[in-house]
C-alpha cells in the first residue's frame, strides 16, 4: 500500500464528501418528525411535518394531560393538519407517532388556553376532536346588536370584547407564524454541525492512530496505553 | 429510520443495547488499527450520507450506505457506526440516546451480514460488471435487512407488525434502488482503483 495509491483513493472520497456538503447547503434535509400546535379561538390546531420535507398525513396524535394520562386523540388530515377542542384548562401534551417509528411531541400550555375552561378533574373522559378547518374563527358568542343609546354595561363590554378580538386577530396570526418559523429554524440542520461531526470522527480516528503508533513503537513498555 | 427516544420499550432498548455493545467489542477486536483512517472515513461517510434526503411521498427517507460500509469494514462497522450514530443523535437529534444501541444494531448488523455474503464474492469477481451487480444487490440487501430489524424492534415494542415493517419497507423501496446504485458505483470504483481493499477487508476471516 504505497502512499501515492492512498492519495489517489482519498481525493475522490474528499470530492464526494464535498459534493454532499454542497447538497446539504440546500434547505434542511432532516429525517425526523415534528409537531407544532397553537391555540386559535376555542380550538387547538396545528400540523405534523418532516423538517425540510413535507407534511405527515394520517398520523395519529395522542393528547395527554400533564400527568401523562390520555385525555383524547386525533389524527392529521391529508394536509398534515389537525384540530381539537380542549375541555380543560391544563397543559396538553400532544404526542404524534407514525407506524415506522417516528415520534414527536408538543406541549400546549394551560396559559395559552381560553379562560373559560374548567380545570382538570381526575375522572373525566377525553377531549372532543373537532373537524379541522376554519381554525381562524374568532372566539366569543354571536355578535350582539350594536348598542343603541341605552347600552347596558354588559353590552358595552361585549362590544369591546368583540372589537378587541377583531383587532388582535392579525397579531395572533403573526405570533403563530413566528412560532412556526422558530420551530422550523430549530429543526434545520446547520452546516457547522455537520462539519463538527465530521471533525469529531476524523479526530477520534487520528487519536486512535496516534496512540496505536505509540504502542507499536514501545511494544514492551511497562504500561499498555489504550 | 433512526428510532427516536421513547418509541422502544425498555426491554427492547436494553437488549439491543447489549447486542450493540457486544457487536462493538467484536468490531474493536477484529479491527486492524493500521487502517483506522479508513474506519474513520467510512464513519464520516455514514454520518453525512444520512443527511442526503430522498423525498418519497408521503414520507421521506435518507441514504444509509450500510452495504458499502459493510463490504469495506466488516465487523469494524459496529464501532464506526456507533460513533456516527452517537454524533447524529447529539448534534441533529436523529435517533435517541436510549435507542442508540438499537440503532447501532439496526445499521451495523446488516453491514456485517453484507460483508459475510458479498465481500469475498466481490473480491473474486471476474469482471467490473459482476462487481457492480453484486454490490448493487449488497446495497439493496443492506437496506432491506435494516428495515426488517427496525420493524422487528418496533413490533417487539408493541407496534402492530404489518404496520411497522410494511411502512418501513415500502417507504424504503426507492431508497433500496438508489443505494444499490450508489453502492455498486462506489465498490466498482474501489475495485478499479484499490482492489486490495476488497480482497483483504478490514475485519474479516483473514485474521
Amino acid at each position: 500500500m504505497t502512499s501515492s495509491a492512498n492519495r489517489r483513493f482519498l481525493l475522490p472520497f474528499i470530492l464526494t464528501t464535498g459534493a454532499c456538503l454542497v447538497l446539504l447547503a440546500a434547505p434542511a434535509q432532516a429525517h425526523k418528525i415534528k409537531i407544532f400546535a397553537a391555540v386559535e379561538g376555542p380550538a387547538v390546531s396545528g400540523y405534523v411535518y418532516f423538517p425540510g420535507g413535507g407534511r405527515a398525513r394520517d398520523t395519529a396524535i395522542e393528547i395527554l394531560d400533564p400527568n401523562g394520562n390520555k385525555i383524547g386523540e386525533t389524527k392529521t388530515n391529508d394536509a398534515g393538519e389537525f384540530s381539537f377542542q380542549p375541555r380543560y384548562k391544563c397543559d396538553h401534551v400532544l404526542v404524534c407517532s407514525t407506524p415506522d417509528g417516528h415520534q414527536a411531541q408538543w406541549t400546549v400550555g394551560a396559559d395559552e388556553l381560553p379562560e373559560e375552561l374548567p380545570p382538570l378533574h381526575a375522572s373525566q373522559p377525553g377531549a372532543d376532536p373537532l373537524p379541522p378547518p376554519d381554525a381562524t374563527a374568532a372566539p366569543g358568542p354571536p355578535q350582539s346588536e350594536t348598542p343603541g343609546a341605552s347600552a347596558t354595561p354588559a353590552e358595552i363590554e361585549q362590544a369591546v370584547a368583540d372589537a378587541v378580538a377583531k383587532e388582535i386577530a392579525p397579531l395572533r396570526a403573526q405570533v403563530t407564524k413566528l412560532r412556526q418559523e422558530l420551530e422550523r429554524y430549530r429543526g434545520q440542520i446547520r452546516l457547522h454541525d455537520v462539519l463538527g461531526g465530521i471533525g469529531y470522527i476524523l479526530g477520534l480516528a487520528g487519536l486512535i492512530a496516534y496512540l496505536h503508533t505509540r504502542r507499536m513503537r514501545n511494544p514492551r513498555a511497562g504500561h499498555d496505553m489504550p | 429510520m433512526h428510532i427516536p427516544d421513547g418509541v422502544l420499550s425498555g426491554a427492547v432498548a436494553a437488549s439491543t443495547g447489549a447486542l450493540g455493545v457486544a457487536g462493538v467489542f467484536m468490531g474493536l477486536r477484529k479491527m486492524d488499527y493500521e487502517h483506522i483512517a479508513r474506519v474513520g472515513l467510512l464513519s464520516a461517510v455514514f454520518f453525512v450520507g444520512s443527511l442526503i434526503h430522498v423525498p418519497i411521498p408521503p414520507a421521506s427517507a435518507h441514504l444509509l450506505l450500510v452495504g458499502l460500509i459493510g463490504i469495506l469494514l466488516g465487523w469494524a462497522a459496529f464501532p464506526a457506526l456507533l460513533v456516527a450514530l452517537l454524533l447524529q443523535a447529539v448534534l441533529f437529534g436523529f435517533g435517541g440516546l436510549t435507542s442508540l444501541g438499537a440503532n447501532v444494531v439496526i445499521m451495523a448488523s446488516p453491514a456485517v451480514a453484507c460483508h459475510g455474503l458479498f465481500a469475498s464474492r466481490i473480491a473474486r469477481a471476474a469482471s467490473p460488471r459482476i462487481v457492480f451487480a453484486l454490490a448493487f444487490v449488497a446495497g439493496a440487501t443492506g437496506i432491506m435487512l435494516s428495515c426488517m430489524i427496525a420493524g422487528a424492534a418496533l413490533f417487539l415494542s408493541g407496534r402492530e407488525f404489518l404496520g411497522a415493517v410494511g411502512a418501513i419497507v415500502i417507504g424504503h423501496v426507492p431508497v433500496m434502488l438508489i443505494e444499490g446504485f450508489v453502492t455498486g458505483s462506489a465498490v466498482a470504483f474501489v475495485h478499479n482503483v484499490r482492489p486490495e481493499l476488497l480482497e483483504a477487508p478490514l475485519a474479516g476471516a483473514h485474521r
